[in-house]
């Protein structure tokens, strides 16, 4: 059976309940914590705060759900890695672009927010820091687009942190990226 | 004189010339209409057919049809309308659409079962007018349906129950739509019983006469039954009379219409109760359904930051070209 595709959610490893469930309350004080429990149990009858937790872990896990290479292949743009081989795919060629080990680091700043009624009651912002090193990468660029990656892996580090608090970090294990990146559509590179 | 007139009502002949009569002008003219020498075909209804079978429909009259609208809806209007007689070869303009729904509506609530309920049944949009449409109401509570050409019936619900009253409409004998509706029936709630019961008076023994101490006579005897005595002495149709005297007071017909306001006095207090609590009902069950301000919870990617290090030692290697194509034949360049 084929592995699930790779997202940068699971690049940060979380357990399966999704995020700590101190991302409700880091970067408040305790009182602010308190009244926010009152207005969202005030305003949901009956409800635990494990239950809004589990909502925002499930929100920000669906926020993540993000292809790396979406985020490798801004970074080979930005330096105009590909931009060669993306002009030469142009007149049909499939070019397959070997890249020497390199370490891309990259920045995240998902949110969720929290509302009732029209009044935002909460809005957590978060840093999730991805540092990988890839290694042995093969490139493959038809019509000046990224259409997959043929070869090679990436292993490295990520973190998360709310309110400049560090909530999780995760060593990242080597990952062979060939069968784990689907890419549902060309990436354009210039 | 002989006038001729041809298709287009121009004058074209004229028998004698240029005489001139003394009476007055055309007193003695037959006038003759070739225009009625050309073909004719009658416009035939299509309401409800596809484009195809309109179209072979109009071919065979050799009429044109000029068809518009959508693409693979049915007739919904024609012009000109149907029975129309025209010339052979003119155009008839078909406009294709969707067939209408149906809508049935009943009676507002609370619906008593044993009391007449009036239905509805509407076509939206309407059709136009001298399309044959038949409805067909189906009760569901065993009465059989039976094809009508009005639109708004009315049906008595034995017993209360709930039921799904559907209707069945056939538009110009060949397209059939549906509509329903569920219909709540129910009981009759009993009058309340504010008053001595009158009709007790019509019960009431009446005293025995002397004559026969051992009779009693009530009103609801028909009075046939007092005949026989009646023949036989006369303080028995003494009885027999007094025994109409209570069915007949001279106050009867003012009690029983006070009696009947009263009645439908607290049917209508006891129907509008009956509304006022399910609006009062309706009123606080909506905000426990739905909370007047419910909690969401949004989220989004955010901004993304990515850098290299060392960009510049990556590409080292030269990449690999992958080409195809199909080779052209040399017999083929030959030839």
């Amino acid at each position: 059976m084929p592995e699930a595709t790779l997202s940068v959610k699971d690049l940060l490893g979380l357990p399966e309940g999704g995020f700590p469930a101190e991302v409700l309350r880091a970067g408040i004080s305790d009182e602010e914590a308190k009244s926010f429990k009152t207005k969202v149990t005030g305003a949901l009858h009956g409800m635990q705060m494990s239950g809004l937790e589990a909502a925002v872990s499930s929100k920000l896990a669906e926020v993540l759900d993000i292809d790396p290479v979406t985020l490798f292949a801004g970074a080979w743009e930005r330096y105009h890695l590909l931009a060669d081989a993306a002009k030469k795919s142009k007149s049909g060629e499939t070019v397959l672009v070997p890249l020497d080990e390199h370490s891309v680091k990259s920045t995240l700043h998902p949110y969720v927010e929290i509302q009732l009624g029209p009044d935002v009651l909460r809005r957590i912002e978060l840093v999730v820091a991805l540092s990988l090193k890839l290694k042995g990468i093969v490139v493959r660029v038809q019509s000046s687009e990224i259409r997959g990656i043929e070869a090679g892996s990436c292993q490295g580090s990520a973190e998360v942190s709310v309110a400049e608090k560090s909530i999780w970090k995760h060593e990242i294990k080597p990952i062979e990226l060939p069968g784990r990146i689907a890419l549902k559509k060309g990436i354009a590179i210039t | 004189m002989v006038l001729c007139i041809a298709a287009a009502p121009v004058v074209c002949g004229q028998s004698p010339g240029k005489k001139t009569l003394p009476g007055p002008a055309f007193d003695d003219t037959k006038i003759i209409n070739t225009a009625t020498s050309f073909p004719v075909a009658t416009v035939p209804q299509l309401y409800g057919m596809n484009r195809t079978e309109a179209g072979r429909i109009l071919e065979s009259l050799r009429l044109r049809a000029i068809f518009s609208g959508v693409e693979n809806g049915v007739v919904v209007a024609q012009k000109p309308p149907a029975e129309t007689s025209v010339r052979t070869g003119s155009g008839v303009a078909v406009i294709l659409g969707v067939l209408p729904r149906v809508v049935l509506t009943g009676p507002a609530a609370p619906s008593y079962a044993g009391s007449d309920l009036t239905f509805t049944a509407t076509l939206a949009p309407p059709i136009p007018d001298g399309i044959q449409v038949t409805y067909n109401f189906q009760w569901n509570d065993g009465t059989p349906g039976v094809p009508t050409k009005s639109a708004v019936v009315t049906h008595k619900f034995a017993d209360a129950a709930r039921r799904v009253v559907g209707v069945i409409v056939t538009i110009n004998d060949r397209v059939k739509v549906a509509g329903r509706i569920p219909v709540d029936v129910v009981a009759v709630p009993p009058p309340t019983d504010t008053t001595p019961s009158d009709t007790s008076a019509t019960t009431t023994t009446v005293a025995p006469t002397e004559t026969q101490p051992t009779e009693t006579t009530q009103t609801t005897i028909p009075p046939t039954e007092t005949a026989p005595p009646a023949t036989t002495t006369a303080p028995t149709t003494t009885t027999a009379q007094a025994t109409t005297i209570p069915e007949t007071p001279p106050g009867a017909p003012a009690q029983t219409a006070l009696l009947l306001i009263g009645v439908v006095a607290i049917i209508l207090l006891l129907t509008v109760v009956v509304l006022l609590v399910r609006v009062l009902r309706k009123m606080n069950r909506t905000p426990s359904a739905q909370a007047a301000s419910p909690l969401s919870i949004k989220g989004g990617p955010g901004s993304v930051e990515v850098e290299i290090e060392h960009p510049e030692q990556i590409r080292k290697m030269p990449a690999v070209q992958v080409r195809g194509g199909i080779r052209a034949d040399e017999g083929d360049d030959d030839a």
